[in-house]
């Protein structure tokens, strides 16, 4: 309750507070005589609209305590009663004024925020596309969502996440596309988070997703405002979380990891082309170092004899056998990963560079490894890099393949294999298979699988992620028969 | 309930454990051991060569020694394909025993998947060589489809041990040289799994490849001076072999001819004399008697077996499309009359060729290499019930006779050569 006296107010707030030093009471006269006092935290106000829009009226322009609304030029105004819904608004940026002998406290939304600006998401960088990615304000990365769509349908749905942090989280998606029973589904496990601290929608994602255990994500993630669209368009959710760029997608298929949104600018058959590749670059990077072990160290009879000659060259003297030499190179390659990322400055890629000559190149004539392997790791490195997304399930599977292939050669890795395929196609995001346009098949949506269609004939929306409406095109002509 | 349902899922993930591992124990046949071989414990074979000696198997490999990167950095820079080869040899009672011998003396485990040639001493060949090749088709190293070829007048070692090439493995030299066959018909490849549909045919005998040494004069000055000639090898005519045992060779012509019989030619050439200038309405200009070369492009082979009054008749229908190559001779090939009659003379050539096969074969072995036997059973299969265990002596008796037909296609880039205007 707000008491009429200015001073029980401040000691109430102050308890509140804790007596943390960034809440500024601050008391000052009216015109009309009676006494004023604005509360709001420091650095997260405007404080020229604080003192040109708010104090100055009030010292100037109040005749009588009951004009307040009136005299202030502040839109967004709210009359509260309560001490505990005050300090939770003060806490996202309002400023709360009370006057004297008056039971009732003005909150005023002048919440400003130091953001960084919108620039080039440097994770996903694309040809043909926006140059735009999110930022840490949920505000401005939903004004990216809406400049996008602009439709009526958008809908952002806000939940108050943590009970410690209190972050904002808004679902993103099109109310006339949006499946609704995916959405049921994850209104109820967004409730069911109990989690005291989100600090980024990495959080989110591991509390909702389907599967914890598997290495497999089954929410995808992206920077990039345009795909968020383009998701959200056929018929997927996104959740925007406050203080990250971050934003996640649901559900998520298996195909999706080879497509980009720049895929559907360019003409289908380098569309086409491009999926190719990037297919070709998951499985390298996947399965190569395993192959190549197990090749080197089951199946001499099916390396080409050149080329097994040459490689029995390069093992001579290497005293480890193929999976620690694998096993050490990768090692290798992952420190100059991880170092690369926290080397500070313009220096990394000069570093990397360097070291990863000079140490490929060392290790070989040291006769730590072969040349061999120097290469297939090379080549797994690159390759893993096409791919924007999904590093963490291609490190682990290549660990996993690695020794299978080193312990018991191509029947290990084919082993391996089957009990991949069996958990990609009974893993599950929301409800929608993983493997969803080959297992189960469905023809419409192989349309828009590697082998792209030209745009025209892409006129439906994946069968499962969009169930209201799957007709992508000419929806309004249908209406009018 | 629940616990019931918790313990089902505890068996069937069970199930799927046992099954993982009893499937990669016993499924695995071509895990010789758990961690493998690697690269540097394998010796690996380009060349295997198989002799009989005092009643012992003789098994000589020709193995690729690498040389070590690491160590030699200055010669992997300098010349990275320069490989050395090593020779071991092993004496047993089997096959496998004379390999195995090979370990007590040579520090690599030998592997065999990588050689693509078995060579078989002459010896070894008179003797019969089916009982000494179950090892190559049972056991899981050896290719089936690697080359089998009869070392003519040598033993096998001393065909492995002739240097050739640029420091080039015996084994990859004669597997290239053996692959040249498209481009001349005087050779034969038959690999190991040919050798066996031979003996799976109703009646026929094998021809396989043979090698044999030559000498040729060196060239390089140098060491000219020190030994004149060279060896090399030559993998040109064929062994024909009774069953398993080596009856005799063909010579490279015949190979020729018997390439045309079984309808195996794929390229090559044939030579023969460019016919008889005098007549009118060709133009020739210089010797008779030089000679003509005309390219196959395309050859088929069509037998047919007619009976008449008990005695069997075989023709040999050949079809033959071929391209004018090399003319000694200045003759202007523009000319139509000219041209069918060069077709008819290599017709004439292509005719001896296979009569002297085929002579060869029903007077001299006295067996039938051609599949004849295939043909009769599949024209006249009631016949073939009845002599088919005799015909061994019936095959010897047949007549025959051979038609080619020749076209030719194509006259080269040049129709006249260039001396025939000179001479004008």
């Amino acid at each position: 309750m707000i008491s009429k006296n200015l001073e029980k107010n401040r000691e109430e707030l102050k308890s509140i507070f804790n007596n943390s030093s960034d809440l500024v009471l601050y008391e000052f006269d009216t015109l009309c005589s009676s006494k004023a006092m604005v509360g709001y935290i420091e650095g997260i106000v405007d404080k020229n609209g604080l003192q040109n829009s708010l104090i100055k009226p009030l010292i100037q322009d109040l005749t009588s305590p009951n004009d307040v609304l009136s005299t202030v030029p502040i839109s967004g105004t709210e009359e509260v009663y309560d001490m505990k819904l005050i300090s939770q608004c003060i806490m996202i940026g309002s400023l709360v004024l009370f006057i004297e002998d008056m039971e009732v406290a003005y909150l005023f939304d002048l919440g400003f925020t130091e953001r960084r600006a919108i620039s080039e998401p440097t994770s996903e960088r694309l040809i043909r596309g926006s140059r735009e990615g999110f930022v840490e304000d949920i505000n401005v990365n939903k004004s990216l969502i809406r400049s996008r769509i602009r439709n009526t349908n958008l809908v952002f749905e806000k939940y108050n996440l943590g009970t410690e942090t209190n972050t904002e989280v808004s679902l993103v998606y099109m109310n006339n596309i949006v499946n609704p029973d995916i959405l049921d589904e994850l209104r109820r496990r967004i409730r069911k988070i109990s989690l005291s601290h989100i600090l980024d929608s990495g959080y989110i994602e591991r509390e909702i997703e389907d599967s914890p255990k598997s290495v497999i994500a089954t929410i995808s993630y992206t920077e990039r405002p345009d795909i968020v669209a383009a998701k959200i368009l056929e018929g997927r959710i996104a959740i925007i979380c406050d203080g990250t760029p971050i934003v996640l997608t649901l559900p998520r298929i298996f195909i999706e990891k080879l497509h980009t949104v720049e895929d559907y600018s360019f003409k289908p058959q380098y569309g086409t082309y491009m999926r190719l590749l990037r297919l070709v670059a998951l499985l390298i990077s996947t399965f190569l170092p395993g192959f190549v072990v197990a090749l080197k160290s089951f199946h001499h009879e099916m390396i080409p004899s050149k080329l097994l000659m040459s490689m029995a060259m390069g093992r001579e003297g290497v005293p480890f056998t193929s999976l620690i030499e694998a096993l050490l190179m990768i090692l290798f390659f992952e420190f100059m990963k991880e170092s690369s990322l926290r080397i500070p400055g313009n220096i990394g890629p000069a570093v990397t560079t360097i070291s990863g000559l000079v140490l490929g190149q060392t290790a070989v004539q040291a006769g730590l490894v072969g040349p061999i392997m120097v290469i297939t790791v090379g080549i797994t490195g690159i390759a893993e890099f096409i791919l924007p997304r999904d590093k963490e399930t291609i490190v682990i599977y290549r660990l996993v393949y690695l020794f299978l292939g080193g312990i018991l050669g191509l029947f290990g890795i084919i082993c391996g294999i089957v009990i991949t395929i069996v958990h990609l196609v009974s893993l599950r995001s929301f409800g929608v298979p993983y493997m969803y346009p080959i297992a189960p098949y469905d023809r419409e949506g192989m349309k828009d699988f590697i082998m792209m269609r030209p745009m025209k004939e892409m006129n439906y929306r994946p069968r499962n992620i969009a169930n209201k409406k799957q007709r992508k095109r000419n929806e309004r002509n249908d209406e009018n028969k | 309930m629940k616990e019931m349902m918790k313990t089902n899922k505890t068996i069937n993930k069970l199930i799927i454990v046992i099954y993982l591992v009893i499937s990669s124990t016993f499924l695995s046949s071509c895990v010789t051991e758990i961690g493998g071989k690697e690269i540097d414990r394998i010796a690996i074979v380009t060349l295997l060569g198989i002799d009989i000696e005092d009643g012992k198997v003789v098994v000589t490999c020709e193995v690729v020694n690498p040389p070590s990167s690491a160590n030699s950095n200055n010669s992997a820079s300098s010349n990275s394909s320069s490989q050395s080869f090593v020779y071991p040899q092993g004496k047993g009672d089997t096959v496998r025993e004379a390999i195995n011998d090979i370990n007590l003396h040579f520090d690599k485990k030998i592997f065999l998947s990588h050689s693509n040639l078995l060579i078989i001493g002459e010896e070894l060949a008179k003797r019969g060589i089916t009982d000494l090749m179950d090892f190559f088709m049972r056991d899981n190293e050896p290719r089936e489809d690697m080359y089998v070829v009869v070392a003519k007048g040598a033993k096998a070692y001393d065909i492995i041990g002739v240097k050739v090439g640029a420091g080039k493995a015996t084994g990859n030299y004669l597997y290239d040289i053996l692959n040249n066959f498209p481009y001349n018909a005087k050779s034969i490849n038959i690999s190991f799994a040919e050798i066996y549909r031979y003996f799976y045919d109703v009646s026929n005998e094998p021809v396989i490849g043979v090698v044999q040494i030559k000498e040729v004069k060196q060239f390089d000055v140098e060491i000219q001076k020190k030994e004149p000639t060279i060896k090399v090898l030559d993998v040109s005519g064929g062994a024909a072999l009774k069953r398993d045992y080596l009856l005799g060779y063909f010579t490279a012509d015949e190979m020729i001819g018997f390439n045309f019989i079984v309808s195996k030619i794929r390229g090559g050439s044939i030579v023969f004399r460019t016919p008889d200038g005098s007549k009118e309405g060709v133009s020739i200009i210089g010797e008779d008697g030089k000679f003509t070369t005309v390219n196959i492009i395309k050859s088929k082979t069509k037998r047919h077996i007619s009976v008449k009054d008990g005695e069997i008749h075989l023709s040999v229908n050949v079809k033959l499309r071929v391209e004018l190559n090399e003319l000694n001779q200045a003759i202007n090939a523009s000319n139509p009359e000219t041209i069918s009659r060069i077709e008819e003379a290599c017709s004439k050539k292509v005719k001896e060729l296979i009569s002297a096969t085929l002579d060869k074969g029903q007077k001299e072995f006295k067996q039938d290499n051609f599949s004849t036997g295939v043909v009769v059973h599949q024209q006249h299969p009631k016949l073939w019930k009845e002599i088919g265990k005799n015909w061994e002596e019936i095959f010897p008796e047949i007549s025959y006779d051979v038609n080619v037909e020749t076209t030719m296609v194509k006259s080269g880039l040049i129709n006249t050569p260039a001396n025939v205007r000179k001479r004008r």
